[in-house]
């Protein structure tokens, strides 16, 4: 009686951990999570309306119905009109500055967004992963960038069919390759568990590298996901050296804590 | 129908702890260990192993970077919370809040040394004092009530399922 219970119990344990390899790292849309996702998204989707109202009726009384559809209408235009600008203000420096190279950076890429509400948050409080609700069928896939108040959220890491998980740069696996607008100081900013809690993050660069406080980071230029110039944050804290590196802490512009509405650059045209 | 509504629990929970994030210091508790040690508790080894292994499923699915590491850690919590307290009497309502306390651990163990320590992150009694601790402290407080629901739920499931036993032998 009791040797099948072992047997299974080791057989079970054997699948998961092929699952695990196999899965590990680059998921594909399957039909475990695209069957899932029909049962679990709509009842998330009811659900995080139904708080939202209930969030939204306890601070207004009135007119609550057509100020509440303005304001989140005007609030995705701010974000697309500051995600523009920020865009708009980086074209416009780099044309000063970079003048003999204007003929190759004059074609500027045109962003095609589309906006997702966060539904549901992982719980498991080692990572701040969280889901939207567009998924493939919406146009989103796997590596496109996410992005709120015309800064930088993180990037999706799966893409279900009606739902994407987000790796946002708080999260303790994310790395972003990034520079200071100042200096031009190049490094990578880092999720940190213990910093992520508190929504900031760390910006790691090399020793005797020209970093201080109040400098303004952004994407740079390398890896192949994030384009260059979307913004991050500014450095806020005290640099530590540790091992050869600096470490600055930087507060991202995007208030993780109260995030609810990303937008998701569907097409970016690298030159 | 024991399988309904097992299943109806589990996915309430999930869309309940997913959606609504009730967080305290920045700390959730994690409410689907409590329910697989429950029912560990309550109907043995190989049911809460079955139990344990959706319900990290689940999770894997729609927040894991890999598919079935949760569900492993939740299988063998499930298994192992019904597995050596057989002769144990079930209606003591200290050993769940035992076993869930083991079970958190054992779960935010297993999360940062394969999510953790793998990547050379160190800091394990930052982790453990920022983290674990606290979790575990929450699951201990929640452990209690929710198994108090899930005996009543699991009392009338064996009632329903007992008269259906008479009906047809």
């Amino acid at each position: 009686m009791k040797k099948p219970k072992v047997f299974f119990l080791i057989l079970a344990m054997i699948l998961c951990i092929i699952s695990i390899v196999v899965t590990a790292g680059f998921r594909t849309p399957e039909i475990l999570s695209t069957s899932f996702g029909f049962v679990i998204i709509p009842a998330q989707n009811v659900l995080n309306n139904i708080s939202n109202v209930f969030n939204n009726a306890l601070h207004h009384f009135r007119n609550t119905n057509y100020l509440i559809r303005e304001n989140e209408r005007m609030e995705r235009e701010l974000e697309e009109l500051r995600f523009l600008v920020t865009r708009l203000e980086l074209l416009e420096e780099n044309n000063i500055d970079l003048n003999e190279l204007l003929e190759m950076r004059a074609r500027y890429p045109l962003y095609d967004m589309i906006g997702a509400s966060i539904i549901s948050r992982d719980n498991n409080n080692w990572n701040s992963r969280f889901n939207i609700n567009a998924g493939n069928s919406n146009g989103v896939s796997q590596n496109m960038v996410v992005v709120a108040r015309g800064a930088l959220v993180g990037r999706v890491s799966f893409s279900g069919h009606n739902y994407s998980i987000v790796t946002p740069i708080i999260d303790d696996t994310s790395v972003v390759g990034a520079v200071s607008s100042r200096s031009g100081t190049v490094g990578f900013i880092r999720g940190d568990l213990t910093l992520g809690s508190n929504g900031l993050v760390i910006f790691e660069t090399e020793l005797n590298a020209d970093i201080i406080e109040g400098d303004i980071i952004r994407t740079s230029a390398f890896g192949s996901i994030f384009p260059p110039g979307i913004l991050i944050g500014t450095v806020t804290d005290t640099i530590n050296i540790v091992d050869q590196n600096i470490i600055a802490i930087v507060e991202p512009i995007v208030d993780f804590n109260n995030l609810n509405n990303v937008l998701i650059i569907k097409s970016v045209d690298l030159d | 129908m024991r399988i309904l509504i097992l299943t109806a629990i589990i996915l309430i929970n999930f869309i309940l702890q997913t959606t609504f994030r009730v967080e305290i210091f920045g700390i959730s508790p994690n409410t689907a260990i409590i329910i697989v040690v429950s029912f560990a508790i309550l109907r043995q080894d190989v049911e809460g192993g079955i139990i344990g292994f959706f319900t990290g499923l689940l999770h894997d699915v729609f927040f894991g970077n890999s598919i079935g590491f949760n569900a492993l850690v939740y299988m063998l919590i499930g298994f192992f919370a019904g597995k050596p307290f057989k002769d144990f009497n079930k209606d003591n309502y200290l050993l769940p809040l035992f076993l869930v306390t083991i079970a958190t651990i054992f779960y935010n163990f297993s999360h940062y040394i394969f999510h953790f320590l793998f990547r050379a992150r160190l800091e394990l009694f930052e982790y453990g004092l920022n983290i674990i601790l606290p979790s575990s402290l929450y699951n201990l407080a929640l452990s209690f009530p929710i198994y108090i629901f899930l005996y009543i739920v699991n009392e009338k499931i064996e009632i329903v399922e007992k008269s259906k036993r008479r009906i047809f032998k």
